[in-house]
């Protein structure tokens, strides 16, 4: 039942940020959008999915108090200056979408400033978050002074990372510009180079990790190959097999981390099962995200659907 | 000011803002769903027309509801560290249940929003407003039944500060949650309602000179959303009446602070308005033995005063003025439409006057007042109370020096979105508006 709970919490948080790092960097491609030759296939994904994203993100953090009770005292005292940080910036985000998306005009400085405030929204919480967890570290701890850029890094990466492939993918030039391919392969490269720098600064500040990602790195790595290969040598082409390589590529990663995590919670200060609720009033929340999946996954599907495929009428 | 005094502030503030765009976020889904309904059974463009133009207002308000939601629900954690870590225990099944209905809610949002040209048949695009409804019903009473649970805690055992027998059903179904929910989701409603009766009536102000299709498409606007209004404006009143009693028999401190009610008495009087004092209720209208026909349903039913309780455990007295507010607002709700269809049955000139008009956008704009007086009546008639009788307020805040700069940066930013919301509506409808 621990393991249930936690595998709700971190596949919300996988989903969030997977969703969060195609929207935020979103505005990569707003504030140049010759990237892509035409705004239209950004335009259309945001505005009917973007409203979706943040509630995973909720649906995780409640999760996250609702089943570990226990962990919540020590987390929210130590962080609350990471959140609140984190909490400012989405709301300067959120002026920016409104602005742009919503209102006719969006001027060059809008866009910069929401470009701007996309981008420090994942590594803010990426890099004032995930060290307390991982390694119980605090800025008053010299471990927190390794993770803390080494998250900044991946989440900075990530976002350029997934955002470029999937708007790729959801664009598909047929003929991509020189500038297109040359972001594309970057992003790799970046990516691939943040998670190397990732990868040794948990080997140094959170050893304990170590242990258990070993699959999940050699996984990695072929993936890694196997997209290089194709990058290189299959330019401008595949948009749909290079944003499924992508997103493996950053499951693996984020699950690798994740489930050798376990069974810790917070390192190591809490687990799973000392954090944990009671079976009772676990039993009753984990049926109901059950009997919620039923309905929503499809209704999620859907939407995806609709604000991927070109208008056309249903019957 | 103190940290948990900045810590207030900064709920407040939070809770007052989130309020505002919730409220909208429950209301229009079922205005717009209507709206819909009666364009495709009827065949009346107008009203098809009214249902797209409300979905925008829909959407963005949306957005605004829920980056305020996604902020209180990280807020509540990280200021109210003892509370969380009690509600976290005891009654986080609503939470949970409430990220599933928000999750129902955005989901369709984004389906409802973007398909008005997807399908052929109309009913279709009709049907997804209704996951819309009940998703935003359903997160609107989810979250209630917490605030219910804060007034009339139960389903727990607490020996010397130790949690056992923990039962979330009985916790979230407590004695105030039939009340609450209920006087709640009606009042979010007719406000809604009642806020579009408002804007209309200001478009028929501007609009006296328009063409016959654009009055005949501000007619039915204004008396469309009257109508709603009307409707769960009774209900809110009924809601509401039946909340008076639960608060007079379970929170008597309270309900003798909303009226000032010193010792008690049969035949408690009603005091409209007048000046709160330290010792009661100066110079208002007093209404002999209403208090006690709202508590009990008779003119000899004992109102229990405040010198029945420790001075030390009094709401502050000012709650007077929030509950006279929102009562007296209330019936305005009720009055202003029944005066409006009365003149438009008789007199229909009368009902589309300018005085007529500005009479129901006042009273629009009233009602969104209500709804924060209500809320404000709720939260302050606990003190000192966060959790009544468990959990004192200056307990359930956290220590931390960092919530005083918070406490200035987040109001700021509330008033900023505010703006910019409001902007991008007006520009909106400003620019859409020849299109009708």
């Amino acid at each position: 039942m621990e393991y249930c709970a936690a595998s709700l919490v971190v596949v919300s948080l996988f989903v969030y940020a997977v969703l969060f790092c195609i929207e935020c960097g979103a505005t990569l491609f707003m504030a140049e959008p010759e990237l892509l030759g035409s705004e239209s296939a950004v335009r259309s994904y945001i505005n009917p999915a973007w409203e979706t994203t943040n509630v995973f993100l909720v649906t995780a953090f409640i999760s996250l108090i609702a089943f570990f009770p226990g962990a919540f005292p020590l987390w929210s005292r130590a962080l609350i200056v990471p959140f609140l940080v984190f909490l400012v910036v989405m709301g300067a985000r959120i002026i920016g979408m409104l602005r742009i998306f919503y209102a006719a005009k969006s001027g060059r400085v809008m866009r910069l400033f929401l470009f701007i405030s996309s981008f420090a929204a994942p590594v803010v919480f990426a890099a004032g978050i995930m060290p307390f967890f991982l390694a119980g570290a605090t800025p008053a701890d010299g471990s927190w002074w390794l993770l803390a850029p080494g998250f900044a890094m991946i989440a900075f990466a990530s976002t350029v990372f997934l955002s470029s492939s999937f708007f790729a993918y959801a664009e598909r030039p047929s003929h991509p510009s020189a500038r297109l391919n040359f972001l594309l392969r970057f992003a790799l490269i970046f990516f691939l180079s943040a998670a190397f720098v990732l990868v040794f600064v948990l080997e140094n500040a959170a050893p304990h990790i170590m242990a258990g990602i070993s699959t999940a790195l050699t996984a990695f790595g072929l993936l890694a190959v196997i997209d290089l290969v194709i990058s290189l040598a299959r330019n401008g082409r595949y948009f749909g097999l290079r944003l499924l390589l992508a997103l493996a590529l950053f499951a693996t990663l984020f699950f690798g981390i994740a489930f050798s995590q376990l069974p810790y919670l917070i390192y190591p200060a809490a687990t799973i099962f000392t954090a944990f609720t009671d079976p009772a009033s676990a039993g009753i929340m984990l049926g109901a995200a059950a009997v919620a999946a039923v309905f929503l996954v499809p209704a999620l599907a859907l939407l995806y659907y609709l604000s991927l495929h070109k208008k056309r009428e249903y019957k | 000011m103190d940290v948990v005094e900045a810590g207030r502030a900064f709920m407040g503030s939070t809770m007052a803002f989130h309020i505002f765009f919730a409220l909208f976020g429950v209301g229009i889904p079922l205005m717009v769903s209507l709206a819909e309904l009666i364009g495709i059974v009827r065949g009346d463009d107008d009203f098809m027309t009214m249902a797209k133009r409300w979905t925008f207002a829909m959407t963005v308000l949306f957005v605004a509801g829920a980056i305020s939601g996604t902020i209180i629900s990280v807020v509540f954690a990280v200021l109210l560290p003892p509370f969380m870590a009690f509600i976290s225990k005891v009654v986080i099944l609503p939470f949970s249940l409430e990220t599933y209905a928000f999750f129902l809610e955005a989901i369709f949002l984004g389906i409802y929003a973007y398909t008005w040209d997807r399908f052929k048949n109309k009913w279709v695009h009709w049907l997804t407003s209704l996951p819309l409804i009940i998703g935003s019903a359903a997160s609107a009473f989810f979250i209630t039944t917490v605030n219910a649970f804060m007034t009339a805690p139960q389903g727990f055992t607490d020996v010397n500060g130790v949690i056992s027998n923990v039962n979330q059903w009985v916790a979230m179904f407590n004695p105030a949650t039939a009340t609450k929910t209920t006087h709640s989701i009606f009042s979010y409603y007719a406000t809604t309602a009642f806020v579009f009766a408002a804007i209309a009536a200001v478009q028929f102000m501007r609009r006296k000179r328009a063409d016959a299709p654009a009055r005949r498409y501000g007619e039915k606007m204004l008396a469309f959303s009257l109508a709603v209004a009307f409707i769960f404006s009774i209900a809110t009143v009924v809601a509401g009446d039946s909340s008076a009693r639960f608060i007079a028999q379970n929170a008597p401190e309270q309900f003798a602070a909303s009226e000032g009610v010193m010792q008690t008495e049969q035949n408690a009087p009603f005091t409209a308005l007048g000046i709160v004092t330290p010792s009661g209720i100066k110079d208002g209208i007093v209404m002999p033995g209403l208090l006690s026909l709202l508590a009990g349903g008779s003119f000899r039913t004992v109102v229990v005063g405040l010198s029945a309780f420790d001075p030390s455990t009094w709401p502050p007295l000012i709650i007077h003025y929030y509950f006279d507010g929102m009562v007296g607002i209330g019936i305005l709700m009720v009055v202003v439409p029944l005066l409006f269809f009365a003149l438009w049955k008789r007199r229909a000139r009368w009902a589309f006057s300018k005085a007529m008009s500005w009479t129901i956008f006042v009273t629009g704009l009233l009602s969104v007042a209500a709804v924060e007086l209500g809320w404000m009546f709720t939260e302050m008639g606990r003190q000192p109370y966060t959790i009544r009788g468990i959990m004192f307020t200056k307990d359930a805040f956290t220590s931390s020096p960092t919530v005083m700069a918070y406490a200035v940066i987040f109001p700021v930013f509330y008033v900023v979105l505010a703006i910019v919301t409001a902007w991008v509506l007006v520009s909106h409808y400003k620019n859409t508006d020849h299109q009708r």
